[in-house]
C-alpha cells in the first residue's frame, strides 16, 4: 500500500513540475498499457496456479458471479441517481472542457 | 484494448494452470506490485500535469460530487450485493459482509476468513476479484454512456489498478473523481468490515 501512495505522490509531483515533455509522456503512456497487460496476466496466473482456488471457483463461483453483478448493478443505479442530481454541474463542466 | 485485456487474463490463467505452482505466487505478487506502482506513477504524472483540472475540482460543487460518488457506491454495493446474495441462498448479513469488501479482495478475504468464516472469505475473494476483473471490461463500455457511472464499477480499485483504465476511457477530470472515490472507499473498507462482521 505504501509503494502505491509513494508512486502516485511522486507522479503528481513530477507532473506538476513538468519534468516530462510530450514525447516522454506519450512513451510513458504506452509503457503503462504494457504494464496493465502484464498485471492482468499475473492476476490470471495467480488464479490459474492455485488448484484449490480453481476447485472452489466452481463451488462458490456461482454465488460470487451473481453477487459481483448485483454489487455492480447497485452501484451503477445509485450513481445514475447522483448524475441526475448533479446533471447541471456535470454538463456545465463538459461544455467547459470542450471549449 | 478490451480484447487485449481479456486475452491477458485468460492466457495468464492458462499458463498459471499448466506451468506454475503456488510457489510462484510471491514472484507474481512482486511483478504485480511493480507494474501497479509504475501505472499509478504514470497516472499521477497525468494528474499533476493538469493543474487547471485540480483547481477546477476544488470548489464547493466539486467537493459535493466527490462526497456523493463514494456514498452512492457504498450504498449501491451493499444493497445490490445483499439482494443478489440472498437470491442465491446466502444469509443477508453474509451477503452484505461480502459486498463490504468494495473490490479490495486481498484485505476483505483475509479478514473475513480469519475472523468469521473461510467459506464466506472465499466467496468474498471471488466476488471482489470478479468485481475488479469485470471493471476492466465494463469501464470502457459504461464510459461511452456515462463517464461518472463508470467510476462505480471498480469500487476501491478506482484508486489504483482500474484508475488508468478510467483515465484512458474518460478524461482526467473523471479520473481525479475516480481516484478520490477509490481513496475514500479504501479507507472505509476496514471500518465497514468491522461494523458488519456478525458477532
Amino acid at each position: 500500500m505504501e509503494s502505491i501512495f509513494i508512486s502516485i505522490t511522486a507522479g503528481i509531483l513530477f507532473g506538476w513540475l513538468d519534468v516530462f515533455n510530450y514525447n516522454k509522456k506519450k512513451f510513458l503512456n504506452q509503457l503503462s498499457t504494457v504494464a496493465l497487460l502484464i498485471m492482468l496476466w499475473c492476476l490470471g496466473a495467480k488464479i490459474g496456479c492455485d488448484d484449490e482456488l480453481l476447485r472452489n471457483l466452481g463451488l462458490l463461483g456461482f454465488r460470487a458471479v451473481i453477487m459481483a453483478f448485483g454489487i455492480i448493478a447497485g452501484s451503477l443505479l445509485l450513481l445514475w441517481l447522483v448524475t441526475r442530481l448533479f446533471a447541471h454541474d456535470i454538463s456545465q463542466e463538459e461544455q467547459e472542457d470542450k471549449k | 484494448m478490451i480484447y487485449g485485456i481479456i486475452a491477458a487474463i485468460i492466457s495468464g490463467m492458462g499458463c498459471g494452470y499448466l506451468w506454475l505452482s503456488t510457489a510462484a505466487r510471491p514472484i507474481l505478487d512482486e511483478i504485480l506490485l511493480t507494474a501497479l506502482a509504475f501505472m499509478v506513477f504514470v497516472a499521477g504524472v497525468e494528474i499533476g500535469g493538469n493543474r487547471h483540472i485540480i483547481k477546477k475540482i476544488c470548489n464547493p460543487k466539486g467537493f459535493a460530487l466527490m462526497a456523493a460518488i463514494p456514498t452512492a457506491v457504498v450504498i449501491g454495493s451493499l444493497v445490490g450485493g445483499g439482494i443478489a446474495g440472498t437470491l442465491t441462498g446466502m444469509k443477508v448479513e453474509d451477503a452484505v459482509l461480502v459486498s463490504a469488501g468494495l473490490g479490495w479482495y486481498s484485505l476483505s478475504s483475509v479478514v473475513i476468513s480469519t475472523m468469521y468464516s473461510v467459506e464466506i472469505g472465499t466467496i468474498s475473494f471471488l466476488t471482489n476479484v470478479l468485481r475488479e476483473t469485470l471493471s476492466f471490461a465494463l469501464i470502457p463500455l459504461i464510459a461511452r454512456y456515462n463517464k461518472i457511472m463508470s467510476i462505480g464499477i471498480g469500487g476501491a480499485s478506482t484508486m489504483d489498478s482500474t484508475l488508468p483504465v478510467i483515465i484512458k476511457y474518460t478524461d482526467l477530470h473523471t479520473g481525479i473523481l475516480g481516484f478520490v472515490n477509490g481513496l475514500a472507499l479504501t479507507l472505509l473498507v476496514p471500518f465497514l468490515l468491522s461494523v458488519l462482521m456478525p458477532k
